[in-house]
């Protein structure tokens, strides 16, 4: 039995390496499929038997990318236009880029012209997601992506595949909640950086191997007693908390992660996808399932209310945002997530953050001044 | 007993040393911040003030931009926590106080009882900032410290619609080519600071009153004529109001050396 310490190391150098993934998957003979975010669906590429790795772009800006897009552009989509034009894809045998945001639909176009041997599969998800015609509209999408999966893949996708495939998955997605759960009760041992990780690593990795490692955690960290944090406790949301700086920032600050509500991290295993008789119609009700999330439609608003649920259950002291600089979907979240944590009483920290591993002095001191925030309130 | 406040901002650093009654009984500020000779410099200039040294300090506590490689000192908080408490000893019952410095801008909201309470500040960017003005200044070919008295000698303020630096500077010498007059365009320049400062302020919900600022730019009268006329508020100006962060340090200080 491995220690916590080995799987921890184990799923690091995964998530720290994404692509030693591709080149493994490729040596084993397998296809493998980009996913480019958000919540493309993964299970339909494993149902073709392809192994299938999220593309979150990162690396350093090395300014190819102004190109397309103006150089103050959300820097997940430069840098992953970026690494589709330096060459760092090219071993892909085809990447699924869903248009969930503006930025996406353009991404799609402009990777097929600046790339035109590669295979872009196009998806287009529905924004209303709660009326018939929309879920019809998505289970074509998806039929649609199956098709073209098939084609790469050389065999179609068959509905018994995408079943068992389904099932894969959600294994991987109860084991993921228990391990946020455990994570939050284990901050001495499950830092901000190696909770990133445990996460990171589900983006490449084979979906079994990651599944298995992070129930061997759960398992060693169960077997713990829980461990009585007097930090500050805080809730990270966002579309992605990657910088590894950041995260230093927090433990520096004496700041554990308990919870998040991120679309890189919980929100896509938030529910198990549910079971239907026609494994599309479950992908269709997984996409509806999808809440609190600025990258989906939501007239409601959810996601202040989510995190202070969240941050209640998690006994959080605060929550921070980090929000992607020129991320309008984001940014469009914030003024409505405020006013619904400051009812609530919970202090709201908005970091502007970057997909790239940086963090300036300003975000050091707003991490500072919160963390004093809170404990001088205390 | 004493405590020693130092806030080594971006272009400035202030010194300030309270005795046992939270009275300031020294203080420095010397116009070089992070990464250079500032910090020794604000710091001798305060011991010869008061003839005090190093070793007659109790409890230090740094703040600022530059408060993580200033080692010296026993503690390192961040210069928000010090511009709420510094205000709370200047001005009590304080609720929302704007501090302008060199690099950047903050907005605090503080409790009833002096407690920063929520916090906003600047993006990366320095419109807006103490930048800004020195920017501006040296276009005008003006000092800094003039811009006050010149925007109170405007009659017409000129628009300053960019509010990117670098393009509110082109913006500023074209108005200057097509001879309009120095005083309204200063005030047209405290106008457009005012309104990233107020923008600010508004992120943090309803402005809670009484509004004072800190900061080196406080000192700006035409800033703070502008944000009041803004913002509709009446702003406060303490006399330390450059002061502010490191006199909150010191009492920080002064509670740990207690």
């Amino acid at each position: 039995m491995a220690t916590i310490e080995e799987i921890l190391a184990q799923l690091e150098e995964a998530a720290r390496n994404p692509m030693a993934a591709v080149t493994q998957a490729k040596e084993e003979g397998k296809k493998v499929v980009g996913c480019v975010p958000y919540f493309a669906p993964m299970e339909l590429v494993h149902a073709a038997g392809m192994h299938p790795v999220e593309l979150w772009g990162g690396g350093k800006i090395t300014g190819t990318g102004s190109s397309y897009y103006p150089a103050f552009y959300c820097s997940v989509l430069f840098t992953l236009i970026e690494r589709a034009l330096d060459g760092t894809y090219d071993d892909l045998d085809a990447v699924i880029v869903p248009t969930t945001c503006d930025g996406l639909r353009n991404l799609e176009e402009n990777w097929k012209f600046a790339r035109p041997d590669a295979n872009i599969i196009d998806f287009v998800q529905s924004v209303v997601r709660d009326t018939p015609e929309a879920n019809r509209y998505f289970r074509n999408q998806l039929k649609y992506v199956a098709g073209r999966l098939g084609e790469v893949a050389g065999a179609p996708v068959t509905e018994r595949a995408l079943r068992e495939s389904i099932e894969v998955y959600n294994r991987q997605r109860q084991a993921m909640r228990a391990f946020s759960e455990l994570a939050a009760q284990h901050v001495d041992v499950v830092g901000p950086k190696a909770r990133q990780a445990v996460f990171a690593a589900a983006r490449s990795m084979a979906v079994e191997t990651h599944t298995g490692l992070v129930e061997q955690l759960n398992a060693e960290l169960e077997a713990l007693p829980v461990f009585e944090f007097k930090g500050v406790k805080v809730l990270l949301t966002g579309i992605m908390v990657d910088s590894l700086p950041l995260l230093d920032m927090l433990v520096k600050n004496d700041i554990a992660v308990v919870g998040d509500l991120t679309v890189s991290e919980s929100a896509r295993y938030a529910t198990d996808i549910p079971g239907k008789v026609d494994p599309y119609d479950s992908l269709v009700a997984a996409w509806k399932d999808v809440k609190g999330v600025s990258v989906a439609l939501d007239p409601k608003k959810l996601r202040g209310d989510m995190l202070v649920d969240l941050a209640r259950e998690r006994g959080a002291d605060g929550v921070i945002a980090c929000i992607v600089k020129f991320c309008e979907p984001e940014e469009f979240d914030v003024p409505v997530m405020k006013v619904q944590m400051e009812r609530a009483g919970i202090p709201l920290l908005v970091l502007e953050v970057e997909s790239q591993d940086a963090a300036s002095e300003q975000v050091s001191t707003r991490i500072q001044a919160f963390a004093e925030m809170i404990d001088m309130a205390r | 007993m004493y405590g020693l406040g130092i806030d080594i901002g971006s272009t400035a650093t202030k010194v300030a040393i309270v005795d046992e009654t939270t009275a300031l009984v020294g203080s420095a500020i010397h116009g070089l911040g992070a990464g250079t000779s500032g910090a020794d410099k604000a710091l001798a200039e305060a011991f010869e003030a008061t003839g005090l040294s190093w070793d007659d300090i109790d409890f230090s506590v740094a703040t600022g931009y530059g408060r993580q490689r200033f080692e010296r000192a026993d503690k390192q908080l961040s210069e928000l926590s010090c511009h709420a408490r510094g205000m709370n000893q200047l001005l009590p019952g304080i609720r929302t106080i704007i501090d302008i410095g060199g690099q950047d801008a903050k907005a605090l909201r503080l409790t009833p009882t002096g407690v920063l309470d929520n916090f906003v500040m600047n993006e990366k960017c320095a419109a807006g900032t103490g930048r800004f003005l020195d920017v501006m200044a040296r276009v005008l070919e003006s000092d800094i410290s003039q811009l006050g008295k010149l925007d109170a000698q405007s009659t017409e303020v000129v628009e300053i619609s960019s509010t990117c630096t670098v393009f509110a500077e082109s913006e500023v010498i074209s108005h200057l080519a097509a001879g309009l007059r120095i005083p309204d365009i200063v005030a047209g320049i405290h106008d457009s600071v005012a309104k990233r400062a107020a923008g600010l302020v508004r992120r943090l919900g309803p402005v809670e009153q009484p509004v004072a600022m800190s900061g080196g730019v406080a000192r700006n009268t035409g800033v703070v004529r502008a944000l009041e006329a803004e913002l509709g508020v009446s702003i406060s100006v303490p006399e330390n109001c450059q002061l502010c962060g490191a006199i909150g340090a010191a009492l920080y200080a002064l509670d740990r050396a207690r």
